[in-house]
């Protein structure tokens, strides 16, 4: 069985039942509710088609497409939207990473120069005081040689003082080279003295 | 004072007010050409298009791709939109899925003619016609379309057509098999003649609900119309007092029409949306369900 003739069924059926009321009140006095003939159908379905075709392509298909882009569009931007989002979750964690090593290295720069500056600060304390040391040492050994000389020095005169002294208690004089014998003498004597 | 209007509240018979009167008829009156019902149905179809048109202009996306061109814009079209949108996504949509939008011209044209008919038939032009104007021997020129159970087996038959055809186009084997509704072979003696039976009373309850919805609340608001009347015919300006009553009763009457009009518009656009789904829709799942089911 086609739906062709399935069609025809429906509508002699659909037809029949429309009329079967008509028929049975079609006596009565011109106040039957179901008045009408099937020129009514006919004129339904003739308006009902031309609507149908007028609308589907003056209204339905602009209607139709028109929601279709907007709904196109508004899932566009929602997945750009999401895009969007993702993406500057990812910039945002990248940045923060950055800037965690950044404090990372700052931090390793702080301590380096510290330390640096610690030890530069350790260098220049022992370079004075090695300095200073040399110089006490130095002083300390300019002071002993100035000592001796002037010891010697003392010694010589004291030596000549008293050679002269004896000398001219003795009333005679001494040669040079006795006195230089006496000087050495009580040199070396004032030196085991000491 | 209230004189004239006796003849345009028609009080004597508040059916004689909502049938469908014949204009050109042939010479024996047997075939009516144009009727009231074909004028109601000639405007309805172009007041439609006046409404449905011009908002859709509004409503397709515009030239630019701006957010502009994206929305409807102003009054008419959002009014038309979020009907048109609410059909397509919050009743059919459930129902057709994938195939939805194949399908909505065809159901959106259904709900649009349906309301404008209802809807024409609330303007009192067969009261201002026939009875201010005395023309059609004073039964005046308006009416409602959909009030005519030729119009309404009309659509229905179109419906009946759009969804069998549809459902045979689909799935022809499935069509036949669900006229077994998966039931064991021993039942289908009794359940394929009624599903056969269920497949034409389907339209013709479309036919029926639709064209006693609109007639019976016209009725009646014209039969509380009439008492009114028949009130100051036999009370005077008392009458016209204790008239009030029924009055209010049939503005309130009035307002339930209103809603009606949407209403029977919505059911017959959705119970055809509905039976389209049962033959267009998970047509393999259901049988496989069904076999599956007789297998054990």
């Amino acid at each position: 069985m086609t739906w062709m003739s399935l069609t025809r069924i429906a509508i002699t059926g659909a037809a029949a039942l429309a009329l079967m009321p008509a028929v049975a009140l079609a006596a009565d006095d011109g106040n039957n509710l179901f008045a009408g003939t099937l020129l009514q159908s006919l004129a339904a379905i003739i308006a009902f088609v031309i609507l149908l075709v007028v609308l589907r392509k003056f209204a339905w298909g602009p209607i139709l497409s028109g929601l279709q882009d907007r709904e196109a569009k508004i899932k566009g931007d929602l997945e750009e939207a999401e895009k969007a989002a993702n993406e500057a979750n990812a910039t945002l964690t990248e940045y923060k990473a950055k800037l965690a090593d950044a404090q990372e290295q700052a931090r390793a720069m702080i301590d380096q120069s510290r330390a640096d500056a610690q030890r530069v600060a350790a260098e220049i304390k022992d370079d004075t005081q090695n300095e200073i040391n040399q110089m006490k040492e130095r002083a300390q050994q300019d002071i002993g040689a100035a000592k001796e000389q002037a010891l010697g020095e003392i010694y010589q005169q004291t030596a000549a003082l008293a050679t002269d002294v004896a000398g001219r208690i003795l009333q005679r004089q001494i040669d040079e080279t006795d006195q230089q014998r006496l000087v050495d003498e009580s040199l070396g004597q004032l030196k085991r003295g000491d | 004072m209230i004189e004239p209007l006796i003849p345009v509240l028609g009080a004597s018979n508040p059916v004689g007010h909502v049938i469908d009167r014949p204009l050109i008829t042939s010479p024996d009156g047997a075939i009516w050409y144009v009727s009231n019902v074909t004028v109601m149905l000639a405007l309805a179809t172009v007041v439609t298009m006046l409404i449905v048109i011009p908002a859709a202009r509004r409503i397709a996306t515009g030239k630019g791709r701006t957010v502009d061109d994206m929305r409807a814009q102003g009054a008419l079209a959002n009014f038309v939109e979020a009907v048109c949108l609410y059909l397509r996504d919050e009743i059919f949509r459930p129902i057709l899925g994938d195939q939805t939008d194949k399908f909505m011209p065809m159901l959106w044209t259904f709900f649009w003619f349906i309301l404008v008919c209802n809807a024409l038939g609330l303007v009192p032009l067969v009261d201002v016609t026939g009875g201010l104007l005395g023309l059609n021997h004073g039964h005046g020129i308006g009416g409602t379309a959909t009030q005519s159970i030729w119009v309404t087996s009309a659509l229905a038959v179109t419906a009946f057509l759009y969804w069998n055809i549809n459902g045979l186009i689909k799935d022809t084997k499935g069509y036949f098999a669900h006229l077994t509704q998966g039931a064991p072979w021993y039942i289908w003696p009794i359940i394929v003649p009624v599903e056969i039976l269920g497949t034409f009373i389907k339209p013709f309850a479309l036919a029926l609900r639709l064209f006693a919805n609109m007639t019976g609340g016209h009725v009646l608001m014209a039969a509380l119309f009439g008492f009114v009347l028949s009130l100051f015919k036999a009370f005077g300006v008392l009458g016209l007092g204790i008239g009030l009553i029924p009055l209010l009763g049939a503005v309130a009457i009035f307002m339930l029409e209103i809603l009606v009009a949407f209403l029977q518009a919505f059911i017959f656009t959705f119970l055809t949306g509905l039976f389209l789904g049962q033959l267009v829709v998970h047509h393999h799942e259901e049988h496989e369900e069904h076999s599956a089911a007789v297998e054990h």
